[in-house]
C-alpha cells in the first residue's frame, strides 16, 4: 500500500468535467451582463450634463423620424423618449427637481403651456418664426417659451360612413345630444390625450363653463364611452361599435381613410379646437446650442417635410403626416381638409391653470356615467 | 477580562488575522443592513411619509380626498369588487379541478397539473396582451370570423377582467385545494363510508367541510392578487376605461397632472388591505380549526369517472384552451403574419415581424437585451444580499433578528406597483439631487428597485431551503474555527446550491418579465421588455411586432430555464449531496 | 486544562433550562454530563463550546474566562481552541474526508505539509488512511464517527466536547467506538466532556459524572461511587433498573429498618433518616434461596407473575403477599405463578429519605 500522505495530493488534482466547465462558461456568461448593466447603469447616470448627445421628450408620432433626420444633417446623436402626452409630461414634472431633457416636442399645447407657468422653459425665438404662418404663431407662446410645428382639430367629428351618410353625419355639437347618436359617441380620455383636453377646454370656452360642463353631462346621458387614446376610439368607430368619435383628426385617421376604411370627418360649424404640436426648450438644458439647432431644423421647411410626412413617397409616413405644416409652400396631401375650417383658438394659458381640475371634473363625471 | 485576550486560547491562530476577518464581516453585515435600509425601508417609509405627511397639505389630507372623491374611490370600490367576483369564479374552477386531478382517472392528470403550474408562473400582462391579441377589434378573433368578432369592444369591460383574472388565479385555488386534499387523505372519508354514509354524502359532511379552511385561504390569496395585479389592469383595464387601484396608482404618479400624496394614500390602502388579507390568511392556515393527522395519510382509491370521461376530459381541456391555448394561440399567429390587414392568407405568413424586433435597437431587441442584462445583473445581486439577510436571520438571535424577519415579511405583502412608487417617492427628491445623489431616471436605480422588491421573496424562500441544513453542520465549522465569511462560502452556500440556482432563476424571471417597476422607473428613452410589450401592444400596427416579441422573450427565458437545468439538475454528485446531507 | 463552571443559567423564553450549575472538569479527565432529554445537559455543553450564551454564570478554561455574564466575556466558538464531536457527526456532505479533517487547520494558515502531515495523522489513527479521499456518504456509519473524531482531535485542542457520539450508532459498533474513544481519549490526554442519556456509556467512558436533571445537578463524583451510592431516587433510577420499597424507616444500630404492606427489610442508611424512606435494592443483587435455608439477610416469598427474557438473563416480576412488587433478574426461567424465596443482603439495600421527586418511571 502507497504511503497516504503521498497518494493524498491526488485528491486535489481535480478532474475538469464538461459540467464544470459548462458552469464556468455559464458564470462569466452572468458575470458579463451584471458587469455590463452595472456599468451601464452608472454610465446613464450623467444625465444631459454629458454634452454630446440631444436628450428629446416627444410625445408626437413622428418625433422619432424627424430626430433621425436631424441627427443625419447635423451629426448630433439624438436620444428620443417617446410616449403618450400625459406619461411624457408626467416625467417632465416629476423630473422638476433635475430635469433630463434638452427639448420636450408635445401634442399636447396646454401641457407646454403649464410648463411654460411653471418656468420649465427657455424662451426662444427661432429665426424660423418670421416665415411660419398665422395660423402656426395663434398656438405658439408669442415670447417664444414654446413654438408650433404642426396643426391639427382636436374634437373634429370622425364618423363611420357605412352607419351614417353624409345627411345624417353631426355638423354641430348639439347634433351630439340627438336620440340617434345614443350609445354612439366615442372620445379619447382628456387624461391620456392633449388634444382631446384641447377639445374638452374649447367646449367649456365657447359654451361657457356651467352651460359647457352641462353639455358634457348630457354626452355622458347620452351614452358617451371613454377610450385611453386615439388608436381604440377610431378603432371602434371603423369597427361600426360607435358612430361617431370626437377625435383629433390625426394621420392614424386619414391614413385609415386613404386605406379604403369607413371613415370620414366634419368639422363642428360653431367651432374646432386648433391643436398645435409644439416644441420648447427645457430651462436647465446644458446642451443648448444642440437643442436651438433642432428646434430651427423642426420649423424649417425641410423639417416640416419630416414633421407632417413625405406625402408624395409615403415614406416616413407615420403617425402624423397628415398634420397642417407651419410653414407654408410645404407639400401637402391632397386628402387632408386644411381649408374652409372654424378653428377655435384656446386660452392655453387658462387651459394649463384650470387642466387639473377639468380633468378631475371629467374623471368624475365619466365615472358617474 | 477584554474580549482582546481571547485570541490566546487559540494557539496556532495569527492573531491579526482574525482581526482582519472580524472587520471584514462586520463590514459586510453592515453593508447588507445598509442595503435593505435603502432598497426596502427608505422607500416605503418615504411612501408613508408622503401619504401621512403631503408636502404642503392637511396631515392625512390625501387619504381624506381619496375616500370623499367618487372619482377616487370608485377604483377602490371597483377592484374590491372584481376581487370577491374572482374568488368565486376562480373556486369554481380550481376545486372542481382539484378533486378531478387528485381523486379521479381522469386521463393526462400529469400533463394538466404541469399546465396548472405554467398558468401559475405566466405573467398576468402576458396573458392579458394575449387576450388583447385575441380580442381586439382586428386581432385574430376579427381575423378568423371576418371582422365580426362580436366581442370586441363587451370584452374590454369589467367582464373581461374577471374572466382573464379567473383564468390566470385560479391555480392559487386549486393548490391551496389540491394541498387539502392530500392532507386528509382517505380516512376520513373511509371512516364515513363505513358508517354507513354515500359516497356523494361523506363528500358532501366530510371531505368539504375538512377542506374549508385550505380553500378558504386560497381564495384570500386569490383576492389579494387581484387587487395586487397591475398586469391586467394596465392591459385590458386600462383599455376598459375600468380604473383598479393598481392603475390609479401608476396614473397618479405617470399621468399627467401627476399627484403623488394620492398616489400613496392609494398605495398605502392597498398595502394595507393586503396585509389585511394575508393576515387573515396565515391566521386561518395556522389555527386550522380541524387539527388534520398529517403524514401518514394515505391516497384514496381513484373514483372511476366511467362514462362521463370523456366529456369531463373535455371541460377539462377546455379550461386549459381558455387560460393558456386562446391567448397565446394568437399570440403566436399573429406574430406570424406580415401584415395583420391582410388576415389570414397563406402568404402572409412569415417572419418579418422576428426579423424587425431583431433589428429595432429601440424598442426590439434593444429593450428585450436591456431587460435580460437588467434581469440577470439584479437576479444576481438579489441572490447575494437575500444569502447574507437570509443567513443572518438564521443565526442571530434577539432584536436583529426580529428586525430582519419583520422587514422581509412585511415587504412580501407590498404590490410591486406600490414599492415602484416608494422609489419614485423616495429618489426624486430635491435634497438628494442637491447632495450629488441623483439616481431617479437611471437604469442604475431601476437595477436597485427589482432588487429591493424582490430580495424579500428570495430570503424567504433562501430560510426554507437553509432551515434544510443540520445546524450541528455549521456548529462544527464554528467550532473549528470559521468566522461568518468562511462559513458562509465554504459551508452554508456549497450545500445550499440547489436552492441557490433556483431562487435565482425565479427572480430571473420574475424580473425579465416585469412590468410594474419598469413603468414607473424605466429612464426616458431606455424601455424595458415589459414597457416594450406595453407601448407596441397600444397600437395596432405594432401588434405583430409587439407579439413576435413577446415569443422571443418567453423563448429566451425557457431556453435558460432548460440550459440552467440541464447544467445544474443533471448534476449527480449534487443529487448524491442532498441524499447523503438527508441520510448523514 | 481546568474547565470551571460557576453558576451557569441559561433560559429559553420562559422555560429555564440551565439552573445555576457549577462543576469543575479536572485537567485530563472525561466527565460525564450524565441525564433524560430536557434536563439541560447539550445546553451546559453548547455553553462550554460557545455555541449558546448563558444568561448568566462563568465559565473559565484554566485560567481564562471566556464566558462571563456580569463582566460582558463571550469568547466566540472559532477561538476556544475547541474539539467537538456532534451526535449527527456534522460531517460537511460537500466535502472529501480529508477536506473535512483539514478544515479547521486551513483557517489558522498552516503551512500545507504540516496541515497534510496533522490530519494524515488524525486519519491514520482512526484507521481511515485509505478513505481521505472520499466523500462521506461513501462511509459507513462507523467510518463517518471515526471521521467526527479525527476532525474533532485534530488541531490537538485542550478540550474534547462530545455531544452524544455514540447515539446514532448500532449497538455493536458502539460498543466498540466506546472503547476506542476511551483510549483514545486517554492516550491524547485530552481533557473531555461527554454529553449523554445513556448510563453505561457514562459509567464506562468517565472519571467524573454529573447527573442532570431539570437543569440542576442532582449528584456528581466518581462514578461507581454514584452507581452504588445514589444520593436521590431519580439518580438510582437513573443509572438502572432498581427496586424501591417505601415504607416506614427506624434506626437499628447502624443499620435501619424499613417497614411497610407486607414486608420488613433492613438496609445501610444514606443521609439523614426522618421516618419515611426509600429502599432501594438492584435486581441483580437479589438471589432466589432454598426455602429452607437459613439466611441472616433479608428475605421474603413472592410469586412470579410476569417474565421476559433479555438477552444475557431473564428479568421477572414478583409480588409478595401484600402487593408489593420487585423485579429480580435470573440465569434460567421460572415457571410464572410459582412461588419462591428471595434474599438480598443488607448492604445491597440502601435506605434513603422520602424525596417528592420519583424520578423517571421504572
Amino acid at each position: 500500500m502507497a504511503d497516504p500522505e503521498e497518494r493524498y495530493p491526488q485528491a486535489f488534482v481535480s478532474r475538469v468535467s464538461r459540467r464544470q466547465v459548462l458552469r464556468g462558461g455559464l458564470m462569466l456568461g452572468v458575470g458579463a451582463p451584471v458587469l455590463g448593466t452595472f456599468l451601464e447603469a452608472c454610465g446613464s447616470n450623467t444625465g444631459s450634463g454629458g454634452g454630446a448627445a440631444l436628450q428629446l421628450y416627444s410625445s408626437t408620432d413622428t418625433a422619432q423620424q424627424v430626430a433621425d433626420a436631424f441627427a443625419k444633417q447635423s451629426g448630433t446623436k439624438v436620444n428620443n423618449y417617446n410616449d403618450d402626452a400625459g406619461v411624457v409630461l408626467a416625467r417632465i414634472e416629476a423630473e422638476t427637481a433635475h430635469p433630463r431633457a434638452d427639448v420636450y416636442l408635445l401634442s399636447d399645447a396646454e401641457g407646454m403651456a403649464g410648463l411654460a407657468q411653471q418656468g420649465r422653459l427657455l424662451a426662444y425665438m427661432s429665426p424660423q418664426r418670421n416665415t411660419m404662418t398665422d395660423l402656426a404663431l395663434k398656438v405658439s407662446d408669442p415670447t417664444g417659451l414654446f413654438t408650433a410645428v404642426g396643426l391639427s382639430g382636436a374634437g373634429s367629428f370622425i364618423y363611420n360612413t357605412k352607419a351614417l351618410t353624409a345627411a345624417q353625419a353631426p355638423v354641430d355639437w348639439p347634433d351630439l345630444l340627438k336620440a340617434q347618436f345614443k350609445d354612439q359617441i366615442a372620445i379619447t380620455d382628456p387624461a391620456f390625450s392633449g388634444p382631446s383636453y384641447g377639445a374638452i377646454f374649447g367646449i367649456l370656452q365657447r359654451m361657457g363653463t356651467d352651460a359647457g360642463w352641462q353639455y358634457i353631462t348630457a354626452l355622458f346621458h347620452n351614452g358617451m364611452k371613454v377610450f385611453k387614446t386615439n388608436t381604440p376610439t377610431l378603432a371602434a368607430v371603423e369597427a361600426g361599435g360607435r358612430s361617431v368619435a370626437l377625435a383629433q383628426d390625426s394621420a392614424a385617421f386619414y391614413d385609415k381613410v386613404a386605406k379604403g376604411a369607413p371613415l370620414a370627418v366634419n368639422y363642428a360649424s360653431s367651432g374646432t379646437v386648433l391643436q398645435g404640436d409644439v416644441i420648447a426648450i427645457e430651462a436647465k438644458s446644458a446642451n443648448l446650442s444642440a437643442a436651438r439647432a433642432f428646434v430651427d431644423y423642426v420649423l424649417s421647411a425641410t423639417g416640416q417635410t419630416t414633421e407632417i410626412g413625405d406625402a408624395a413617397t409615403g415614406k416616413g409616413v407615420s403617425g402624423d403626416a397628415w398634420i397642417i405644416p407651419v410653414q407654408p409652400n410645404v407639400t401637402q396631401d391632397s386628402a387632408r381638409v386644411a381649408t374652409g375650417i372654424n378653428w377655435t383658438i384656446v386660452d392655453l394659458a387658462k387651459a394649463a391653470q384650470q387642466e387639473a381640475d377639468i380633468k378631475a371634473k371629467f374623471k368624475t363625471l365619466a365615472g358617474a356615467a | 477580562m477584554s474580549l482582546a485576550a481571547a485570541p490566546e486560547l487559540r494557539t496556532h491562530a495569527r492573531g491579526d488575522a482574525w482581526r482582519r476577518h472580524l472587520a471584514l464581516d462586520r463590514i459586510v453585515v453592515a453593508v447588507a443592513l445598509a442595503c435593505l435600509a435603502v432598497l426596502i425601508v427608505f422607500p416605503l417609509a418615504m411612501l408613508l411619509m408622503q401619504a401621512v405627511f403631503p408636502a404642503g397639505a392637511v396631515p392625512l389630507g390625501p387619504f381624506v380626498e381619496t375616500f370623499s372623491t367618487p372619482s377616487n374611490y370608485i377604483a377602490i370600490i371597483d377592484s374590491i369588487g372584481i376581487g370577491l367576483v374572482v374568488c368565486v369564479t376562480a373556486s369554481l374552477i380550481g376545486i372542481p379541478l382539484a378533486i378531478l386531478l387528485n381523486r379521479t382517472d381522469l386521463p393526462g392528470r400529469r400533463i394538466f397539473e404541469a399546465l396548472v403550474w405554467v398558468d401559475f408562473f405566466t405573467p398576468s400582462y402576458l396573458v392579458s396582451l394575449g387576450w388583447t391579441a385575441l380580442m381586439q377589434r382586428g386581432g385574430f378573433l376579427d381575423l378568423t370570423l371576418g371582422h365580426m368578432n362580436p366581442f370586441a369592444s363587451s370584452f374590454f369591460s369589467p367582464f373581461g377582467i374577471a374572466l382573464v383574472l379567473t383564468f390566470k388565479l385560479f391555480p392559487f385555488v386549486y393548490l391551496a385545494a389540491s394541498a387539502g386534499l392530500q392532507a386528509i387523505g382517505a380516512e376520513y372519508e373511509e371512516a364515513a363510508r363505513v358508517a354507513g354514509s354515500g359516497r356523494l354524502h361523506a363528500w358532501l359532511r366530510i371531505v368539504i367541510p375538512l377542506l374549508r379552511p385550505a380553500i378558504l385561504a386560497g381564495l384570500i390569496l386569490v383576492f389579494a392578487e387581484v387587487i395586487s395585479d397591475f398586469g391586467i389592469a394596465a392591459t385590458i383595464g386600462q383599455q376598459a376605461g375600468f380604473p383598479l387601484m393598481t392603475l390609479e396608482v401608476y396614473n397618479y404618479v405617470s399621468s399627467w397632472p401627476i399627484n403623488y400624496p394620492l398616489a400613496a394614500a392609494m398605495s398605502t390602502f392597498l398595502v394595507l388591505s393586503m396585509g389585511a388579507a394575508l393576515g387573515v390568511q396565515s391566521l386561518l392556515l395556522r389555527r386550522r380549526s380541524y387539527q388534520v393527522i398529517s403524514g401518514r395519510a394515505h391516497q384514496p382509491n381513484q373514483i372511476a369517472l366511467g362514462a362521463w370521461k370523456w366529456a369531463v376530459l373535455g371541460a377539462t381541456i377546455l379550461v386549459f384552451a381558455i387560460a393558456l391555448g386562446a391567448p397565446f394561440t394568437a399570440s403566436i399567429a399573429i406574430s406570424l403574419m406580415q401584415n395583420i390587414g391582410r388576415g389570414l392568407e397563406a402568404s402572409n405568413f412569415g417572419f418579418q415581424n422576428y426579423a424587425s424586433v431583431l433589428s429595432d435597437l429601440h424598442l426590439g431587441i434593444g429593450a428585450l437585451w436591456r431587460s435580460v442584462e437588467l434581469s440577470i445583473g439584479a437576479a444576481t445581486l438579489t441572490s447575494v444580499l437575500s444569502l447574507l439577510v437570509t443567513y443572518m436571520i438564521y443565526r442571530w438571535r434577539g432584536l436583529g433578528r426580529l428586525v430582519l424577519n419583520n422587514v422581509t415579511v412585511i415587504s412580501m405583502v407590498v404590490p410591486s406597483i406600490v414599492m415602484a412608487a416608494g422609489y419614485v417617492f423616495a429618489f426624486n427628491q430635491a435634497w438628494l439631487f442637491n447632495a450629488g445623489i441623483a439616481l431617479y431616471g437611471t437604469l442604475l436605480l431601476l437595477l436597485l428597485s427589482y432588487i429591493g422588491q424582490q430580495v424579500s421573496m428570495a430570503v424567504r424562500l433562501h430560510l426554507s431551503g437553509v432551515q434544510q441544513i443540520s445546524g450541528s453542520l455549521i456548529d462544527a465549522a464554528q467550532v473549528s474555527g470559521a468566522r461568518m465569511l468562511t462559513l458562509l462560502v465554504r459551508i452554508v452556500l456549497p450545500l445550499m446550491r440547489k436552492s441557490i440556482v433556483s431562487v435565482w432563476l425565479l427572480t430571473f424571471v420574475i424580473i425579465m418579465f416585469d412590468l410594474a417597476m419598469s413603468e414607473m422607473l424605466y429612464p426616458p428613452g431606455e424601455p424595458t421588455l415589459g414597457v416594450a410589450l406595453i407601448q407596441k401592444f397600444g397600437d395596432l400596427g405594432n401588434i405583430g411586432t409587439g407579439t413576435a416579441m413577446m415569443m422571443l422573450a418567453i423563448g429566451f427565458v425557457l431556453a435558460v430555464v432548460l440550459i440552467i437545468n440541464i447544467v445544474f439538475r443533471g448534476d449527480a454528485r449534487a443529487n448524491q449531496l442532498a441524499g447523503a446531507q438527508r441520510r448523514i | 486544562m481546568e474547565v470551571r463552571v460557576e453558576n451557569l443559567t441559561c433560559t429559553f423564553g420562559q422555560k429555564t433550562a440551565v439552573q445555576g450549575v457549577s462543576f469543575t472538569v479536572p485537567s485530563g479527565s472525561v466527565t460525564a454530563l450524565l441525564g433524560p432529554s430536557g434536563c439541560g445537559k447539550t445546553t451546559v455543553l453548547r455553553s462550554l463550546a460557545g455555541l449558546h450564551r448563558p444568561d448568566a454564570g462563568t465559565i473559565r478554561f484554566g485560567d481564562q474566562v471566556v464566558f462571563s455574564a456580569g463582566g460582558g466575556v463571550n469568547v466566540p466558538p472559532e477561538r476556544r481552541a475547541l474539539g467537538m464531536i456532534f451526535q449527527d457527526f456534522a460531517l460537511w456532505p460537500h466535502m472529501r474526508v480529508f477536506d473535512n479533517v483539514a478544515f479547521g487547520l486551513r483557517l489558522r494558515h498552516l503551512a500545507q505539509a504540516e496541515t497534510r502531515a496533522k490530519v494524515m495523522t488524525a486519519l491514520e489513527m482512526m484507521h481511515l488512511q485509505n478513505e481521505a479521499r472520499r466523500f462521506p456518504h461513501q462511509l459507513s456509519g462507523g467510518q463517518q464517527q471515526r471521521v467526527a473524531v479525527a476532525r474533532a482531535i485534530v488541531s490537538e485542542p485542550q478540550l474534547l466536547l462530545l455531544d452524544e457520539p455514540l447515539s446514532s450508532l448500532d449497538a455493536g459498533l458502539r460498543e466498540e467506538m466506546r472503547q476506542e474513544l476511551s483510549r483514545l481519549i486517554k492516550r491524547l490526554g485530552i481533557t473531555a466532556v461527554h454529553v449523554t442519556h445513556d448510563h453505561v456509556e457514562a459509567l464506562s467512558m468517565a472519571s467524573q459524572m454529573i447527573v442532570l436533571n431539570d437543569g440542576r445537578i442532582e449528584q456528581s463524583g466518581d462514578p461507581v461511587e454514584i452507581y452504588e451510592r445514589p444520593g436521590n431516587l431519580f439518580v438510582a433510577r437513573f443509572l438502572g433498573v432498581v427496586n424501591v420499597m417505601t415504607g416506614k424507616v427506624e434506626r437499628e444500630g447502624s443499620t435501619v429498618r424499613v417497614s411497610g404492606p407486607g414486608f420488613s427489610i433492613v438496609g445501610e442508611p444514606h443521609g439523614p433518616i426522618n421516618g419515611h424512606g426509600h429502599a432501594l435494592i438492584r435486581p441483580s443483587s437479589i438471589r432466589i434461596v432454598d426455602e429452607a435455608a437459613v439466611s441472616t439477610d433479608n428475605d421474603l416469598t413472592v410469586q412470579v407473575t410476569e417474565g421476559a427474557f433479555h438477552g444475557e438473563r431473564w428479568q421477572f416480576e414478583v409480588v409478595n403477599d401484600a402487593g408489593a412488587r420487585l423485579r429480580i433478574h435470573t440465569d434460567a426461567a421460572l415457571p410464572l405463578g410459582a412461588r419462591i424465596r428471595i434474599s438480598f443482603a443488607v448492604d445491597a439495600c440502601r435506605v434513603i429519605p422520602a424525596t417528592e421527586n420519583p424520578g423517571p418511571p421504572p
